[in-house]
């Protein structure tokens, strides 16, 4: 007889994988705004390496940076800069530095869809949006 | 990732569940079907892995299908033909096939404890985060040696120094390799 105790932690684990990330909760904070309304834009974070007197050039790209649309062109002055972008869509971004005069392409992409989440037995959607890392690696 | 790695963990498990439900098979062979867990990591990196495969108890070695991915976005940074620095999110794993032995035998606190080697035969793919195309893809060879130590009736907790080369120049690549393997028996 085989032992069926192997099929416990098994079945545990398969489920684990399968499982979805549940954000109904029965508890009411009235303190938090809740958006109703599906919103058809979120915000998009780009993060850089700023140092003062070095502007960081972004691109951001619809779809992948390299199958994908230029979106728009930026110049950054601080290390953390916010853009309200359509959602539903994948953004690629590339930060490009100048690190002992070595050039340094930094990249990273993420599609931006919005989150839902319960409060006072309503569902209300979540505009933290994404964030892009292009900072240096250290 | 976590419904591709539940369907992979499926489809790795099911044939040893089912191969383990034929009557007194392993006693007439000495086969019985096995399956792992197992993290491969240095203090740079990490990857989980699981897979299934067989046993053989005269032999006291194993064979296996393993799956094993990092998960996480690392940055890496890897050099262009211009001269230029790339900086890349990636995610990095592969698919292998595992052959494994123990060898000798000695007693560490009253447990059973061998000598444990490992020949991985693996297929290394990934992820760029932003960009389509991955990284290189490639087949690799990844030796590992270390000792094994049967606690339990079934239960196999491998321990080992693992040399995995995933073509990183900021991830060394001398990792350890944790393994915990279990068999299924019709005992």
């Amino acid at each position: 007889m085989i032992k069926r105790v192997f099929y416990i932690p098994v079945l545990l684990v398969f489920l684990f994988f399968l499982s979805c990330k549940g954000k109904y909760s029965e508890e009411c904070d009235t303190s938090i705004y809740c958006e109703k309304d599906k919103p058809d834009s979120s915000i998009l974070t780009l993060k850089v390496t700023y140092a003062v007197g070095n502007p960081v050039p972004v691109e951001v790209y619809e779809g992948y940076i390299d199958n994908g649309s230029l979106y728009f062109r930026d110049t950054l002055y601080e290390g953390e800069v916010a853009y309200y972008v359509p959602i539903d869509k994948r953004y690629a971004a590339r930060a490009f530095y100048l690190q002992n005069g070595q050039p340094v392409v930094t990249t990273d992409g993420n599609r931006l869809k919005v989150q839902t989440f319960w409060n006072c037995e309503e569902r209300c959607y979540d505009l933290d949006g994404i964030a892009l890392d292009l900072e240096l690696l250290r | 990732m976590k419904p591709v790695s539940g369907i992979l963990l499926f489809l790795f498990l099911y044939p040893a569940i089912i191969i383990a439900q034929l009557k007194d098979y392993n006693l007439h062979y000495g086969w019985a079907p096995a399956f792992h867990v197992e993290t491969v990591f240095n203090f740079h990196d990490a990857y989980i892995g699981f897979g299934a495969g067989v046993e053989n108890y005269d032999w006291n070695a194993g064979a296996r299908a393993n799956f094993s991915f990092r998960p996480y976005y690392k940055k890496i940074q890897t050099k262009g033909d211009n001269g230029y620095i790339y900086q890349w999110r990636e995610k990095r794993m592969f698919i292998s096939l595992d052959v494994d032995k123990r060898i000798g035998r000695f007693g560490v606190m009253g447990a059973e404890t061998n000598g444990w080697l490992l020949l991985r035969t693996a297929f290394m793919f990934g992820d760029y985060a932003g960009r389509e195309k991955g990284p290189e893809t490639y087949f690799t060879l990844s030796p590992v040696a270390g000792i094994c130590t049967n606690i339990r009736q079934n239960v196999y907790f491998k321990l080992g120094y693992a040399f995995l080369n995933d073509k990183t120049k900021q991830i060394p690549n001398s990792r350890f390799c944790f393994n915990i393997t279990f068999t299924i028996t019709n005992d």
